[in-house]
């Protein structure tokens, strides 16, 4: 039964209630930082981090933050964990955080950390909340990968910067913005689509 | 004590708490991963410059010039980080580097102008390129060629590379060339 629900919670941020295909949250980032693989996977590693950590010690503290002032509480929780990712990535991977550093920031106001924070850590047990805080970074992570694998493919015919079709016509329009609008509509079309036929089989089996 | 009263005071509590123990783990981090400005700059320096040789720092913060350093190359690159004034939200940051006497790479660093862009569409830079630094007079609004919507970017610009033209003048008339430049 527990085994049950953990592969349940797990599965319902990455494929269920995926934070970008299904819920449409977090959509600022996922435009700006998709035009390429590696800034769109490097996000997702940093968010899942930040929701991993946030999830843990907001569920831990539950009882004791006072109803009134919860979301300041959260506020400061969340914002510790996006100014460590910020640290270390400034020390570690110093030319990545020059090209992201605006986005990291702005993690503090991602709407699905703190939509997971109201409605799952703040009345679920700390394990349960860890699972979903990484089924739902993992689920970010996935759609944002995904997003940048198209979009950097189209632009310049690379992956992580490596070249994957020679002589690729340059499409720098699939690097603008709009375009990250077309191709999200389209993944959440075709994401949506998968998900309801796997869902019709299962009924019918 | 009524119980408003409690309740406020334990919410008081509870924040600083929390904001407390968040100081103290960031406080702990940064500690972990603090970066010596004096290495990032000289790390900056080689990047920027494409150089495979060593900077060493030889002078910081002495007026404009933010930071001084030469590379030990058989022809040594001198490296400034320096700042001018008066952009159109004050003072800009510029990386300028100079071989054998002339300025070979312009760069910009830490600045918050908006019309940066604008100054270098326009290959303002191209005003200060291979020009000899020892013989050639100061840099000044009049002498280059103003970019038209970005005047006061660019006048910091041209304010930053001329600090940087006068201490490097200053400098090797002190203490020489070693570049088999003119001096």
């Amino acid at each position: 039964m527990e085994r049950l629900k953990v592969k349940d919670t797990f599965l319902n941020g990455l494929i269920k209630n995926n934070p970008i295909f299904v819920l449409v949250l977090g959509m600022c980032p996922t435009i700006a930082m998709s035009t390429n693989l590696k800034q769109g996977f490097a996000m997702g590693i940093a968010t899942t981090f930040v929701l991993i950590f946030s999830n843990m010690f907001i569920s831990m503290l539950r009882k004791i933050i006072p109803d009134k002032i919860r979301i300041p509480c959260y506020i400061i929780i969340i914002s510790t964990f996006v100014i460590i990712v910020e640290l270390v990535m400034r020390k570690y991977l110093p030319e990545l955080y020059s090209t992201m550093k605006v986005f990291i920031s702005l993690i503090v106001v991602n709407c699905i950390i703190l939509a997971r924070a109201e409605s799952f850590a703040s009345c679920n047990r700390t394990f349960d909340s860890i699972i979903d805080g990484l089924s739902m970074g993992l689920g970010f992570t996935l759609s944002l990968s995904v997003l940048g694998f198209i979009r950097e493919l189209l632009t310049s015919g690379t992956i992580f910067e490596i070249t994957i079709i020679k002589n690729f016509p340059q499409m720098q329009v699939t690097s603008a913005k709009a375009f990250g609008f077309i191709a999200v509509g389209c993944c959440m079309a075709a994401f949506n689509q998968i998900r309801i036929n796997i869902a019709k089989k299962k009924g019918v089996k | 004590m009524t119980t408003k009263t409690k309740n406020m005071l334990n919410s008081v509590i509870i924040l600083c708490m929390i904001a407390t123990l968040s100081g103290l783990l960031l406080g702990c981090i940064n500690r972990l991963t603090a970066i010596d400005p004096l290495t990032e700059t000289l790390n900056k320096f080689n990047t920027l410059s494409g150089t495979e040789g060593t900077f060493e720092m030889l002078n910081q913060n002495d007026g404009d010039i933010l930071f001084f350093a030469k590379s030990d190359d058989e022809i040594p690159i001198y490296a400034f980080s320096s700042k001018g004034g008066g952009g159109f939200k004050g003072t800009v940051e510029m990386y300028v580097f100079i071989k054998e006497n002339k300025i070979f790479k312009i760069l910009q660093g830490n600045n918050s102008e908006t019309y940066f862009s604008k100054v270098e569409k326009a290959n303002f830079y191209e005003n200060f390129y291979d020009i000899d630094l020892l013989t050639a007079e100061d840099f000044s609004t009049a002498s280059a060629d103003l970019v038209t919507g970005a005047t006061r970017t660019s006048t910091a610009v041209t304010n930053a590379i001329n600090a940087a033209k006068i201490y490097y003048s200053d400098y090797i008339a002190e203490n020489g060339s070693t570049d088999g430049g003119q001096n």
